[in-house]
């Protein structure tokens, strides 16, 4: 049986295990430590990675990581990275600079994004509506990426799925014949 | 009698008016929404930037000045087409005083795929033109999610306005209409190469580099989302 994995990434408290928890059959395992860094509001941050899985009907297993948002671990992104479907990138527009929060993901992912999918989704928008879509399309731009980037509400099973769906749609895209 | 969901889906072109007096503006106005659910574009008026000039022989204001007071400086888009409106008409689009609205309908339609065409849609793109997204669109073209997701069929790769009509599932004059306004956005090209075929197999931004895993099978693909429950609304064909 084959297993197949789609990865999550993005800063810190962007909410991947709150994605991979939404979806995810299994509760998510999380190597969570007690955060120590005074400039992310939350308990807990996840220093290893996140775990979910889903079982396909023919008894494949579908995967989700998330990774550590922190650029100190991206040496596991790199890990993470290989033979996976695509990557769901996850922003969170309350911390002071997404834009480049953005470019490191990009960056980090380059190979991945270059030669599978990637979606891109910006939480907290509803309060912090700055930088905008326009901006981060802009960005993507800059990075010489065309990828879908949309609001998002990863407590949302369906603005998940929504980030999935683009995710695939884009895979299924690249596994027809080219356009005729 | 129209499709109404048709209708609604149409392309929107916009006209300004010059030279003409109140009167006639009013008139001119009434008669375009009159005509509304006839003409195969939807009219609607635009000074800035519009898709027609209509300008009344009387007030004529020259064409370099008329540029400058109604044009938007997008220098990316094609000149706006010019119907006149004289006393005495002649030459082409041209139509007299007073106003027919029979007239002014078959002008609207005559005008409006002339500029489709300008715009590299309509008739063009549906026998395969091949066009490039550049950027992701803005959100406010995004308002549902159909609309994502025809965005999202074009990230990959240049497309046809055919090849999208038939993997999305959509009417035509919904994609045709999408595409409109993406390429009033600036976010859509055209692809220069002649051959479809060759366009098609250019690699995009996103596949210049020789990929290292193969593309996922699509019965993979199939099976995640039938496990998601996302339903598979546009099969691959």
């Amino acid at each position: 049986m084959s297993d197949h994995k789609i990865i999550f990434t993005g800063t810190t408290g962007a909410g991947k295990t709150t994605a991979i928890g939404t979806i995810s059959e299994v509760p998510p395992v999380s190597t969570d430590v007690r955060n120590t860094d005074a400039s992310v509001a939350k308990a807990t941050t996840t220093a290893g990675l996140d775990y979910g899985e889903l079982t396909l009907d023919n008894g494949e297993t579908l995967r989700l990581y998330g990774t550590p948002g922190q650029q100190r671990f991206d040496f596991m992104w790199k890990i993470l990275s290989r033979g996976a479907l695509g990557v769901v990138i996850l922003i969170d527009n309350s911390r002071d600079a997404p834009l480049d929060d953005l470019s490191i993901y990009l960056k980090g992912f380059r190979q991945l994004i270059r030669e599978a999918a990637c979606v891109v989704g910006v939480g907290r928008m509803e309060h912090h509506p700055h930088p905008d879509l326009e901006q981060f399309a802009a960005r993507l731009e800059a990075h010489g990426v065309l990828c879908p980037v949309l609001p998002v509400d990863v407590r949302d099973r369906t603005q998940v799925n929504q980030l999935l769906d683009m995710l695939l749609l884009q895979l299924e895209i690249k596994a027809e014949s080219p356009v005729s | 009698m129209p499709d109404t969901a048709a209708v609604a889906l149409r392309p929107t072109l916009g006209f300004a008016l010059e030279g003409l007096s109140g009167r006639d503006e009013t008139l001119f106005k009434a008669i375009v929404r009159l005509l509304d659910h006839r003409t195969q574009q939807r009219w609607v008026y635009r000074p800035t930037s519009p898709d027609l000039r209509v300008v009344c022989d009387s007030g004529f204001v020259p064409p370099a000045a008329a540029d400058a007071e109604v044009v938007a400086p997008n220098i990316d888009a094609p000149p706006p087409l010019l119907l006149t409106i004289s006393a005495t008409p002649h030459g082409a689009h041209c139509l007299s005083l007073p106003l027919r609205a029979d007239a002014l309908e078959a002008e609207l339609n005559s005008l409006g795929v002339e500029r489709m065409k300008a715009c590299g849609f309509g008739p063009v793109a549906s026998s395969g033109s091949t066009v490039q997204l550049l950027r992701w669109p803005p959100a406010h073209l995004l308002g549902t999610p159909e609309r994502v997701r025809l965005a999202t069929l074009m990230v990959s790769k240049p497309v046809t306005l055919a090849w999208v009509q038939q993997r999305a599932g959509l009417p035509p004059a919904a994609c045709a209409q999408f595409f409109a306004e993406l390429h009033d956005a600036g976010v859509l090209a055209g692809c220069p190469a002649p051959s479809g075929h060759a366009v098609a197999s250019s690699p995009s931004p996103l596949t210049a580099a020789p990929a290292v895993a193969a593309p996922a099978p699509t019965g993979l693909l199939a099976r995640i989302r039938s496990r998601l429950g996302i339903l598979v609304r546009n099969p691959a064909p």
